[in-house]
């Protein structure tokens, strides 16, 4: 990501739908942007644990003031646990 | 194809601080029952009886976060010292109370509350639990993957989104998956 600008905090947010229940989401809060950066990696990550399964899942950019923010490279990764 | 992302960790900076005040911590119960209250009370008694409190709590919620993941982050050091300080502190009331002293620094229990709550705090700002398995690429989003909104435009292979306040922009949706019992990374 990098950012241009940005007034406030903004940062990634995976929201995941689980599957018969509700949406739930992961904000990558200790990894905001603020001003102006270049190019970094920001990931965020979501833990589903037993039988849930998520059925759905969107990527968000948050922000909380002005900004612009460029995004490339978006890639989900997946570890057992 | 990029290399896999590094398992999420405490940022060195909250892992100094969660350190920093486990050790404040544990300095600061250990001081009390082990110099304040013998030299106020004249007695070996209720110190000791608080230590033994203590420690013995400090063992059980130690052995107890450390079945746990989140044992990683320091947040079960803050649990298990504010424990121990609680513990230690009231059985020291409640002794107080049966002997009658009156000593006033058990009314101060309320401190040791300080660890536990930054110990959850820490649980809300890091990830509780290290992925068992290294991670592996499921799905590199693209311009097929996006969601038409009107802060977002695209250049290139970049996605631009602007905004003149607060605002969420919506960029990806997948549809139709079955993640379980897992950890998904997101990586930008």
């Amino acid at each position: 990501m990098q950012s241009k600008g940005v007034t406030s905090k903004a940062y990634l947010e995976m929201d995941c739908t689980i599957a018969g229940k509700d949406t739930y989401f992961s904000k990558a809060l200790q990894d905001a942007v603020v001003g102006t950066q270049n190019w970094r990696w920001h990931q965020t990550p979501f833990y589903l644990r037993g039988t849930e399964a998520c059925a759905e899942l969107q990527v968000k950019l948050v922000f909380e003031g002005a900004g612009q923010i460029w995004v490339k490279d978006v890639e989900l990764f997946r570890a057992p646990i | 194809m990029n290399e896999a992302p590094a398992i999420p960790t405490l940022r060195p900076e909250w892992h100094a601080a969660s350190w920093f005040g486990g050790t404040l911590g544990s300095v600061l119960w250990i001081g009390i029952y082990a110099v304040v209250i013998p030299s106020e009370t004249g007695s070996l008694l209720y110190s000791s009886l608080c230590l033994a409190a203590g420690l013995t709590v400090t063992g059980f919620a130690w052995y107890l976060w450390t079945k746990q993941d989140s044992v990683a982050y320091g947040v079960a050091m803050h649990v298990a010292v504010g424990m121990a300080g609680l513990a230690g502190l009231v059985s020291f009331a409640l002794a107080d109370l049966a002997g009658g002293v009156g000593y006033p620094l058990a009314t101060y229990w309320w401190v040791f509350l300080l660890f536990p709550l930054l110990g959850f705090q820490l649980s809300r700002t890091a990830p509780l639990a290290c992925p068992k398995g290294p991670f592996e690429s499921v799905h590199r989003f693209s311009s097929a993957d996006t969601v038409p909104a009107s802060a977002c435009s695209l250049e290139g292979n970049m996605i631009r989104a602007s905004t003149s306040g607060l605002a969420e922009v919506p960029l990806f949706q997948l549809k139709n998956v079955n993640f379980r019992n897992c950890v998904l990374l997101l990586r930008a």
